[in-house]
């Protein structure tokens, strides 16, 4: 007995110290565990972090559009509108972890794929500074232009970052040429093309584009494309890629006319596009997913109908009134996850 | 070099590979204990293979980092994806059984065993189990199970938990399951 544990301890050892064997069982784990086993030991910790590739693997092998099983359900990143405090959501636990994000006085531009485009300032009339953050790792670079140049005259900026295709991201800037005055929401306008690059580490001029002017702001990125998505007004997107055509129109996602209707929800998950609507109304509450069909022009069509009753029901003393929409993640066999919530304080959280 | 009989079930009957299933090897493990295997189950380690191909074998097979119960367990997955007729959907129910009753210290000397005699699927397959037991368990059940002794100051650990605080939100017990 005594002779078997030993032999299993030595080999417990000869595992923890064999990098081949440590590595492949590295690539297999979630990167929450890895974050969490970093503080094994500093050993582990230069395993998972100091090697660029391995970091790039895991990437790869764990992808969403590589992956088999959907075991690996993303969390999200909430923000209290009051206190400006963020959190994470598990939405299988449903525990809100705090999460904090060491940047002062921070809007997210855009969220793409695990990685964050973040503007700060450092008060609040300060010069504004502009950062890629992964926040798994808390990892985070900031964005430089090119020498003579300032960040702040770029009209857009935009993430794009693809982890199934590559480990480096590009951000996109746009900055208006020619005419810089009079200008008018729906007038075209031409925009310079400037593209930043994680691997080459610069700025890269790519061409004029003529984009209708409008502001941009919650762009999506789907599909090679950079997708403005207004639930009320103009939609439109770009193709990244300077050979297809120019800016294009998408059809306006649908309304419903009822007088419970809510605000629409635009929600990318999963490398699909989905418009997502809230209807409240006493005993007449319920959920459209609308899926943006983009091999049939741009049109939304409907798939999901969910009856909220049950979920209104157990927030009754609320009378459905802060009911909203915190997230949904596409599963890999069409099944999905709506993460819906009421008031804050109450952490009264509801998956269905 | 080729490795056309790494999959032994083939629709033709090739002499050579009937010559394997009925050629037997001896493998002796750490401890001196003998095994018996057809050259066709014993060929589907790669270092196995290696060592017979270069005929440095003599009939016994040293295996001087092997011990006799990881040697059997072995052996046993051998046969398995030897067997004539095994279908590939057996063989993965098969997989599944042989790892889930392992202990996490079986799983190490199993895992240590098919990396040093080069069996890709058991390999893969072993793998994929510990990182299963381990993906939701605390640091502390870690550090246990691989015999790792923390080298950083309590300060620095607390500093990891709270800035990545997410990352410990959901941990199971430490009791082995």
């Amino acid at each position: 007995m005594n002779c078997k544990r030993s032999s299993s301890a030595s080999s417990a050892a000869r595992v923890a110290g064999n990098h081949d064997i440590l590595r492949e069982i590295f690539l297999i784990l979630p990167a929450k565990s890895l974050i969490r086993f970093q503080s094994v030991s500093r050993h582990w910790q230069s395993l998972i972090f100091d090697d660029p590739s391995f970091l790039h693997s895991h990437t790869l092998h764990h992808s969403c559009r590589r992956r088999r099983c959907s075991e690996h359900q993303p969390s999200f990143l909430l923000r209290d509108s009051v206190t400006s405090q963020f959190f994470i959501l598990n939405p299988t636990t449903k525990n809100l972890v705090p999460f904090r994000l060491r940047f002062p006085y921070l809007r997210i531009l855009q969220s793409c794929n695990g990685l964050l485009l973040l503007e700060c300032k450092n008060s609040p009339h300060g010069q504004k500074d502009y950062y890629i953050c992964n926040p798994a790792t808390m990892q985070s670079k900031k964005l430089l232009p090119d020498s003579g140049k300032f960040m702040t005259s770029f009209a857009g900026l935009f993430l794009v970052f693809d982890p199934s295709k590559s480990h480096h991201y590009k951000v996109i800037g746009l900055t208006r040429s020619g005419n810089r005055h009079g200008l008018c929401r729906g007038e075209d306008s031409e925009y310079k093309v400037e593209v930043y690059d994680s691997k080459t580490r610069t700025w890269k001029y790519q061409g004029k584009r003529s984009i209708t002017y409008r502001p941009f702001c919650n762009g999506i990125y789907w599909k090679d494309g950079i997708y403005f998505v207004r639930p009320r007004g103009h939609s439109f997107f770009f193709y990244l890629d300077q050979d297809r055509e120019n800016d294009r129109w998408i059809y306006e996602p649908p309304r419903i006319r009822s007088p419970g209707a809510k605000r629409n929800y635009i929600v990318e998950s999963n490398g699909h596009m989905y418009c997502v609507m809230l209807n409240l109304y006493p005993n007449k509450n319920f959920c459209l997913v609308f899926e943006m069909d983009c091999n049939d022009y741009y049109i939304w069509s409907k798939k999901y109908h969910v009856d909220l009753n049950p979920i209104s029901a157990s927030f009754a003393e609320n009378k459905g009134t802060d009911i909203g929409l915190l997230g949904m993640i596409r599963g890999d066999k069409e099944e999905y996850t709506l993460v819906i919530s009421r008031a804050w304080q109450d952490n009264g959280l509801q998956v269905s | 070099m080729a490795r056309k009989n790494r999959n032994p079930v083939g629709k033709n009957v090739d002499p050579e590979a009937q010559k394997k299933k009925t050629r037997t090897l001896t493998l002796k493990s750490s401890d001196g204990q003998e095994f018996s295997i057809s050259e066709s189950a014993a060929v589907l380690s790669i270092a196995i293979e290696n060592m017979v191909e270069d005929d440095c074998a003599g009939g016994v097979i040293p295996l001087p980092l092997v011990d006799g119960g990881t040697l059997a367990r072995v052996i046993t997955y051998l046969n398995k994806h030897a067997e004539d007729g095994a279908s590939d959907e057996e063989k993965r129910k098969f997989d599944e059984e042989f790892v889930s009753g392992m202990e996490m210290g079986v799983l190490f000397d199993v895992v240590l065993a098919a990396n040093y005699l080069d069996i890709r699927g058991l390999l893969r397959e072993v793998r994929r189990r510990i990182a299963d037991r381990m993906k939701n368990k605390s640091v502390e059940w870690v550090r246990k199970t691989f015999h790792i002794e923390s080298d950083f100051t309590p300060e620095e650990e607390e500093q990891m938990k709270k800035e990545f605080a997410w990352a410990w939100e959901g941990v199971d017990s430490d009791v082995d399951d």
